[in-house]
């Protein structure tokens, strides 16, 4: 299996007036090819940032301090963003964003926001990069193309503009695309179609997904992978069947019960006491100890390891192998 | 139709039109270009010809209302009425000319400055502090002084001094488009940072930019006026509405002969008013919150 995107100890800082903040820290993980990663976490567990530090949007003040990312083996953070904008983005990665009201030009037609992607990293003619763009737009399921793309985006409706965007990101055939929670802004049957649509045109490209989201019950449905994130750390990865009915870690867990499912009878739903600490205060030791029900001193002051079985990987103490064998 | 259906211009022109103090604007600020343009057919005499009294070897100056002289002569014989229309035209021209040099100006470093920020913006934005500090009479008497006057070097010390406020306002309303998600969605996109700010964030921000251009021709056509009445603008003998005014320096003019100062004076006015006029009904037109 080949890997597509592998990101080794990345970290991102950013600068505020309290002072400067890791928002991610030492976040590993790696995506094969055709497979979908979900990225789990409640708001400020640094998903986001994870995605956009891939695609080198971090905003003016963030910074990525440590790690390495590979696309195809190659680290894009030694390019050049000369190098970066001509070969990397929207070339062999691209991304959907959460808004599909937002992430469309107001201004500029459907046909002209797509076409632009392809005139930027392919040699083709504009006539070639319309005919590109009609079958892109037919491919994600939009009726007439001919007509849609002389429309401009607010003739669109949610849904639509959401095709839009995966045809946007899709047009240039990228190795992989980062889905930032590509369906939050929409409805649940609306949801569903642009999942299956994804999971359609994963096969049908060949391109694996990167996809961020705090809904589980998504992450069940179309990922192959899991990665769970709390206040800027990856708590626990490994493949999807495994986080699901074998969780280990203490977060995980909470999440999971979290879950509502339709035959439960309980009329109060379980949730995780506590909130997510600010970035500013942060807990010592393991971030969520505050929050968990098997913490111990050690949890409070020493940063757990992650420890590994098979593919499964977590960081907590709970899973420390005992003194003398070996852990990675 | 020049306007695509259901576009926000579509809108924006519909809203514009139900707002009346608008429509009359335009249509006055239309009929002022009209006469501006159509001057050497609808005046009776050449601007700077000079005229005499009857039987005489006098200039006829400061002559009456009559059927021969709309509104009479000035203080060197010369038809009030016919350097009214051709002064429309100066005075336009200059507007019209500091207008864009100031947009075209004010355009570039407001997007420059807002795109990039940090160093650029920083010492762009101590530039205008220096240029807005300036004290613009002194600085245009002294050109004058200097400088041979004519009305080039008018319309460049108006353009050169009004680029600010337009900087100011391409810089915010950049610094407010550029992180919206269609921005960001163009930089995951791999595009240049040159082709974000022409393809997709100036587009955005035309409208903002469009209503500064009314407002500010309507500024350049009073500074002009300033200056001119000042005799450091456009020089005689060329017409202007401000030198026409001139002539209300002295005070016997100012107290007994109406008829030079208050044509030039009522015209500025009602063509200043008229283009704010349409300057607040675009700016309520392009409104988004309407």
């Amino acid at each position: 299996m080949k890997t597509i995107l592998e990101v080794r100890d990345l970290s991102v800082q950013f600068r505020t007036e309290e002072g400067s903040f890791h928002a991610i820290e030492h976040v590993s993980f790696s995506v094969e090819e055709q497979k979908t990663l979900a990225i789990v976490g409640e708001s400020g567990s640094g998903k986001s940032v994870t995605s956009l530090a891939i695609m080198q949007l971090i905003a003016e003040n963030g910074k990525i301090t440590d790690g390495e990312i590979f696309i195809e083996g190659q680290d894009i953070l030694k390019l050049t963003r000369k190098e970066v904008q001509q070969s990397i983005l929207g070339k062999k990665i691209s991304m959907i964003f959460q808004e599909p009201m937002t992430a469309l030009n107001p201004v500029i037609k459907i046909g002209d926001q797509i076409t632009e992607s392809i005139l930027e990293h392919q040699q083709v003619s504009k006539k070639e990069a319309r005919q590109i763009a009609l079958d892109t737009l037919k491919q994600v399921g939009i009726p007439s193309p001919e007509e849609r793309i002389k429309q401009y985006p607010h003739q669109l409706s949610g849904g639509m503009r959401q095709r839009v965007m995966i045809a946007m990101g899709l047009v240039t055939r990228p190795k992989i695309m980062i889905a930032d929670e590509p369906t939050t802004a929409l409805d649940v049957t609306i949801e569903a179609q642009i999942l299956n649509l994804l999971e359609e045109l994963k096969k049908k490209f060949k391109t694996s997904i990167l996809f961020v989201t705090h809904d589980l019950n998504i992450v069940a449905d179309i990922a192959d992978d899991v990665l769970v994130m709390y206040c800027g750390e990856v708590i626990e990865k490994g493949p999807v069947a495994d986080i699901f009915e074998s969780p280990k870690h203490p977060y995980t867990k909470g999440l999971l019960a979290t879950m509502p499912s339709l035959d439960q009878t309980k009329s109060v739903l379980p949730t995780i006491k506590g909130s997510v600490p600010n970035i500013s205060k942060r807990p010592s030791g393991c971030h969520f100890h505050p929050r968990c029900e098997y913490a111990t001193e050690r949890c409070r002051k020493e940063k757990p390891k992650t420890y590994v079985e098979g593919a499964h990987h977590v960081q907590c103490f709970l899973y420390a192998p005992k003194e003398g064998t070996k852990h990675a | 139709m020049l306007i695509k259906k259901n576009s926000f211009y579509d809108y924006a022109y519909r809203r514009f039109r139900r707002n009346k103090l608008a429509v009359i604007g335009t249509f006055i600020t239309l009929a002022f270009i009209v006469v501006a343009l159509l001057a050497p057919i609808l005046s009776p005499y050449e601007p700077s010809e000079f005229f005499f009294m009857e039987g005489q070897n006098l200039y006829n100056k400061y002559d009456t209302p009559s059927l021969q002289h709309l509104l009479g002569t000035d203080s060197l014989g010369r038809d009030v009425f016919s350097r009214l229309l051709y002064g429309a035209r100066v005075t336009m021209m200059v507007a019209l000319s500091a207008v864009s040099i100031s947009t075209i100006i004010g355009t570039i470093i407001g997007l420059v400055t807002g795109y990039f920020g940090r160093f650029i913006d920083a010492f762009f934005m101590r530039i205008v502090d220096i240029v807005i500090s300036f004290p613009v009479l002194f600085l245009l008497i002294s050109i004058s002084t200097i400088m041979d006057p004519s009305i080039w070097i008018v319309i460049l010390a108006i353009g050169l001094v009004s680029w600010t406020s337009t900087a100011r306002l391409v810089r915010g309303e950049v610094l407010r488009v550029k992180e919206l998600d269609y921005i960001v969605a163009a930089n995951a996109c791999g595009s240049s940072s040159l082709k974000i700010i022409i393809k997709h964030i100036l587009p955005n921000i035309l409208a903002p930019i469009m209503v500064q251009v009314t407002i500010g021709t309507a500024q350049a056509i009073l500074m002009e006026a300033s200056l001119s009445f000042l005799g450091v603008g456009v020089q005689q003998p060329t017409p202007s509405w401000g030198n026409m005014l001139m002539d209300a320096q002295k005070l016997l003019v100012l107290r007994d002969m109406p008829w030079i100062w208050i044509p030039p004076g009522v015209v500025t006015l009602l063509l200043v008013l008229a283009i704010y006029f349409v300057g607040d009904g675009l700016r309520d037109a392009f409104d988004p919150k309407q």
